[in-house]
């Protein structure tokens, strides 16, 4: 096993949507960055998993795009967050803490006896 | 909500990708460079940086290649790729595609017109509430269950003891007579009670239909049909309450029917009813002898026909009980209103189903035969495809996805093709069936073609494609393609498919010819008229003056045909209640010494009034004997005139001048002598043979509806014109309807089976054509795969000639297989064509040899080219390059 760890799709997404959300508009690079940075570098995300998770988030209406220019003077693509968007990081939010707090049951059952 | 987004977005995604590629390549271009100038500033080389990002990155073509599939609907996107692929393979070979698309286009054209034709005379639902509760009663001997109407004391008891009835109505149907607003015109018209309206269940579109009390209190009162308001009067607003003038007569329009309304036809099919009135009768009369009123009944919900029926037969078994004299024979019965108007439709629609089916069989096979060539021209495409990975059910996939562009294709024009020839088709259906023109392509055609389409795609696909699919690899790429064994388990298959055909193309043109025969038979028979050169006009003396009125009626036609023999051109002129071919009155009388009884089954006798001259003018001979002598009938006796059939029937031994018949009555009060004996006319059809018929003059009938016979040396419809200034310088008020040739009668009597045959002949022709591709195509590939054997032969002497007879052999040898299996096939079929056939057995032998003599000529039409091809093989080009 390497140190650093990829990042499962499902998880991706709301990564990706928290970050929008703190960021504002961001560039694929930039929510990359972020999220190793956000992470503790302990993720790493490559681009065959950031690009169809955005794609999908931008089919959804979970944030849209936009063509913009980049600190440097780069034409890049801009994301940002829609309303449905924002409604979405609070229920998928949700659901994250539900299913870890039963994994969580699971892993420390002592607490039960 | 947001799967239907991303379905949308999807969909939207499988066009314009040459620019989303472009956008996504710039998108991570943009990221790497940012990537790449974040690591120079962290220290790394220019060439450090690069590498590090990029393999940070995890790889850009393949992001690509997932944002693709993200992106579109795969499925979608390979259906695409593999149509367009198979439009290729399809254009690369443009004449066996022409040919794929045009055997379908016929097949599955053919198909949809005759479905259109089911759909509409069959399938669909009558245009009536619950039409499924409508029956019509109808009287008849205990042991058979004949058509004959209603008296009017029995519709009353069965309409008031009947416990199954919601509403049971009675109609007859008339000629009348619309005068007084512009030209004179006849109609016909129904003559009903309130509760055969109520029982039929339409509401009219404007006003109210008449009610019981109108009718028992014999009001006069009509409704108008939506054509009729529209051609009479103009689509006159304020015609509620308009007093117009019927049969003479002042009647008030209660209601107009709505536009399409149908009344039901249960008696005669050519009638169609533009005016409804009131009938009357009188719950005083009772005479159970004269059966004139046709009943239907609405079934109170729940009750099954069974029932109604028990109760219908119950009731009829007290009359008979309680009127022996006039009822002890009489049952009753119920039809479903739609077996009565649909139920002789059904056979000769099952049987043109069935040919087209075979059509498109034969059509099918073709498809299949001819994909199947072209798969094997495949053999080393699909080998490779299979080595780079494709799995079976993509070859499947490909194959079919051909099979059925292509049927597609075929499915498009066919539908297209039936729908130009819909015109044709409804103007070739024959009045007198119900519904004619309701005959379209409407939803559920279309679905049936569709369904059809798709079938035969999946069913001429799949024979090619699992054979592909089962394709050896390592064999077809070491030894090349169209190795010797392989495509001697292909020439099988597509000769199987050329044997079918020819059984199902012999089944179908034995049919065909057997038809034809038929049609000739029915239209050849001698009739006993002459309808050369003859003109017909119809005429009723309706209302005050002339109904019941024999004398002014008999001045009338006197003072008609006087005039008329006076007009140029005219030959000779009569009269008569009936016309041939057309159906008619029957009754029956007792025969010399016969004694009345109620309980005998007296045959019935068809009955004509007509003039001496109306013989002359048809062209009836007159066998023996003499005409009546105008003038010579009385209350109590005439003198009549009896066909060949009569006479035979009473006196075999031919001595029936002289001879006395009786009404079949108790009391004998008239007297009918045979003075003279003619030549047998059939009165109802060109298929039923002449039943015995008695003629009596024109002047003993008070029947108002009379037709003018007219024999002519001019065109006849030429005489049209003066006909009508002869009636209307008699009686301006009395409309001439119905003017047409004697030569239209029979067409129209013949019109039925005439339309049944052209039609099966057209799917026979079609069929023989479809044939001879399909047999020049197997031989064709025959030969192609034989070419190196030819070759050998020639190299080792065979000449010319005898390579030509193999190839001719091998094309004939197949057809007598199917030939053969179609005369088996036919044979067991027989007994379902004969009731179709009429003076023709369905083994008739000259009719089979001669089709299968067609189909071996067809066999070596189609393997002729073939033939000739092989037989130029050039042997040394063959062994050098094979």
């Amino acid at each position: 096993m390497t140190d650093k760890m990829d990042v499962w799709q499902g998880t991706l997404a709301l990564m990706v949507l928290k970050t929008l959300e703190t960021m504002g508009p961001l560039h694929g690079y930039g929510i990359a960055r972020r999220i190793e940075q956000t992470s503790g570098n302990q993720l790493t995300v490559l681009y065959g998993t950031l690009y169809p998770t955005l794609l999908k988030l931008e089919q959804e209406g979970s944030i849209s795009a936009k063509w913009g220019v980049s600190d440097n003077n780069r034409r890049a693509k801009y994301y940002s967050l829609t309303r449905a968007g924002k409604m979405r990081i609070e229920s998928e939010a949700r659901r994250w803490e539900q299913r870890t707090a039963i994994v969580g049951r699971f892993l420390s059952p002592s607490e039960e006896a | 909500m947001r799967a239907i987004r991303t379905f949308l977005c999807r969909l939207s995604g499988l066009f314009g990708k040459q620019r989303k590629d472009r956008e996504l390549a710039e998108e991570l271009e943009s990221h790497l460079q940012m990537h790449i100038e974040d690591n120079i500033r962290s220290g790394m080389t220019p060439e450090q940086a690069r590498r590090d990002a990029l393999i940070k990155s995890g790889g850009l073509e393949l992001a690509k290649e997932s944002c693709r599939d993200r992106r579109g609907l795969p499925v979608v996107e390979t259906v695409v790729r593999d149509l367009r692929y198979a439009a290729r393979v399809l254009r690369r070979s443009p004449g066996s595609t022409a040919v794929c698309v045009l055997s379908l286009a016929l097949g599955i054209g053919a198909t949809t017109a005759i479905f259109s034709v089911q759909r509409a005379l069959l399938l669909a639902p009558l245009p009536y509430p619950e039409p499924d509760r409508l029956m019509v009663v109808w009287q008849g001997p205990p042991e058979e269950r004949s058509r004959q109407p209603l008296s009017s004391p029995d519709y009353f008891d069965y309409r008031e003891r009947n416990r199954s009835f919601e509403e049971l109505g009675v109609q007859t149907l008339r000629w009348v007579n619309l005068s007084g607003d512009g030209t004179p015109e006849r109609v016909w018209a129904s003559i009903c009670t309130a509760s055969f309206m109520r029982a039929v269940g339409i509401e009219p579109a404007a006003g109210r239909l008449f009610t019981d009390r109108e009718e028992a209190e014999k009001e006069r009162v009509v409704l108008l049909s939506y054509g009729l308001w529209k051609r009479r009067f103009g689509g006159d607003p304020s015609i509620l309450g308009r007093r117009i003038n019927v049969n003479r007569d002042v009647f008030t329009v209660v209601g107009v029917m709505p536009a399409g309304y149908h009344s039901p036809r249960l008696w005669r099919a050519d009638a169609s009813p533009e005016l409804w009135a009131p009938v009357l009768l009188s719950r005083a009369d009772s005479e159970r002898d004269s059966h004139w009123l046709a009943a239907i009944g609405r079934l109170k919900r729940g009750v099954s026909q069974q029932a109604a029926e028990e109760d219908i037969k119950g009731i009829a078994a007290a009359l008979a009980k309680q009127y022996p004299n006039s009822s002890a024979r009489v049952s009753a019965w119920l039809l479903p209103l739609k077996e009565l108007m649909v139920g002789e439709a059904r056979k000769p629609v099952a049987f043109l189903l069935a040919a087209v089916g075979v059509l498109l069989l034969i059509s099918c096979a073709n498809v299949a035969s001819i994909q199947f060539a072209r798969s094997n021209g495949r053999q080393s495409e699909v080998a490779i495809r299979t080595s780079l990975g494709a799995g079976r059910a993509r070859v499947i996939r490909q194959f079919l996805t051909e099979n059925l562009l292509l049927s597609g294709t075929g499915g498009v024009a066919g539908i297209g093709l039936a729908a130009c020839g819909m015109g044709a088709l409804r103007s070739m259906v024959p009045a007198t069936i119900e519904r004619a023109s309701a005959i379209q392509i409407e939803g559920w055609v279309l679905l049936f073609s569709i369904g059809v389409t798709v079938a035969t795609g999946l069913l001429c696909g799949l024979a090619p494609a699992l054979s592909a699919a089962r394709l050896d690899i390592n064999s077809v790429l070491r030894e090349g393609q169209g190795t010797l064994t392989s495509g001697r388990s292909r020439a099988r298959f597509q000769s199987a498919l050329v044997v079918t055909q020819f059984a199902l193309a012999l089944a179908l043109a034995n049919g065909a010819a057997l038809m034809i025969k038929s049609y000739l038979n029915a239209v050849s028979a001698p009739v006993g008229f002459d309808s050369e050169r003859v003109m017909v006009a119809s005429i009723s003396l309706e209302g005050s003056g002339y109904q019941v009125n024999i004398p002014a009626q008999a001045a009338f036609w006197n003072l008609l045909l006087e005039r008329v023999r006076t007009i140029p051109g005219v030959q000779e002129a009569g009269a008569t209640t009936k016309l041939p071919l057309q159906g008619g009155t029957n009754g029956s009388y007792l025969v010399e010494d016969e004694k009345y009884d109620p309980k005998a089954n007296r045959p019935l006798i068809e009955l004509s009034w007509v003039t001496p001259e109306y013989f002359g003018s048809m062209g009836i001979q007159l066998l023996a004997g003499r005409l009546f002598a105008p003038g010579s009938a009385t209350e109590a006796r005439s003198e009549i005139v009896v066909n060949r059939a009569f006479a035979q029937q009473y006196w075999p031994k031919g001595n029936a001048l002289g001879k006395r018949i009786y009404p079949n009555t108790p009391k004998r009060d008239w007297t009918g002598e045979i003075v003279g004996i003619v030549e047998d006319v059939p009165q109802w059809s060109l298929e039923i043979p002449p039943l015995p018929e008695v003629y009596q003059s024109l002047e003993s009938t008070r029947r108002a509806n009379k037709h003018l016979i007219i024999r002519t040396a001019l065109p006849p419809l030429t005489l049209a014109r003066a006909v009508r200034e002869a009636v209307a310088s008699i009686d301006p008020e009395q409309p001439v309807s119905g003017i047409r040739t004697m030569e239209a009668v029979f067409d129209g009597a013949a019109a039925r089976r005439r339309f049944n045959t052209v039609l099966i002949e057209i799917f026979a022709v079609l069929a023989l054509v479809m044939v001879i591709v399909g047999v020049y195509g197997v031989i064709s590939c025959w030969v192609a795969q034989r070419a190196r054997e030819i070759g050998i032969r020639m190299a080792l002497g065979a000449d010319r000639r005898r390579i030509a007879r193999m190839v001719v052999g091998r094309g004939l040898l197949i057809s007598m297989l199917g030939i053969l299996i179609g005369l088996v096939g036919s044979l067991a079929l027989s007994e379902i064509v004969e009731s179709m056939l009429y003076g023709i057995s369905p083994t008739n032998p000259v009719a089979i040899i001669g089709v299968a003599s067609l189909l071996l000529l067809i066999a070596l039409l189609g393997s002729a080219l073939p033939a000739l091809r092989a037989a130029s093989v050039d042997p040394v080009r063959t062994l050098r390059t094979g």
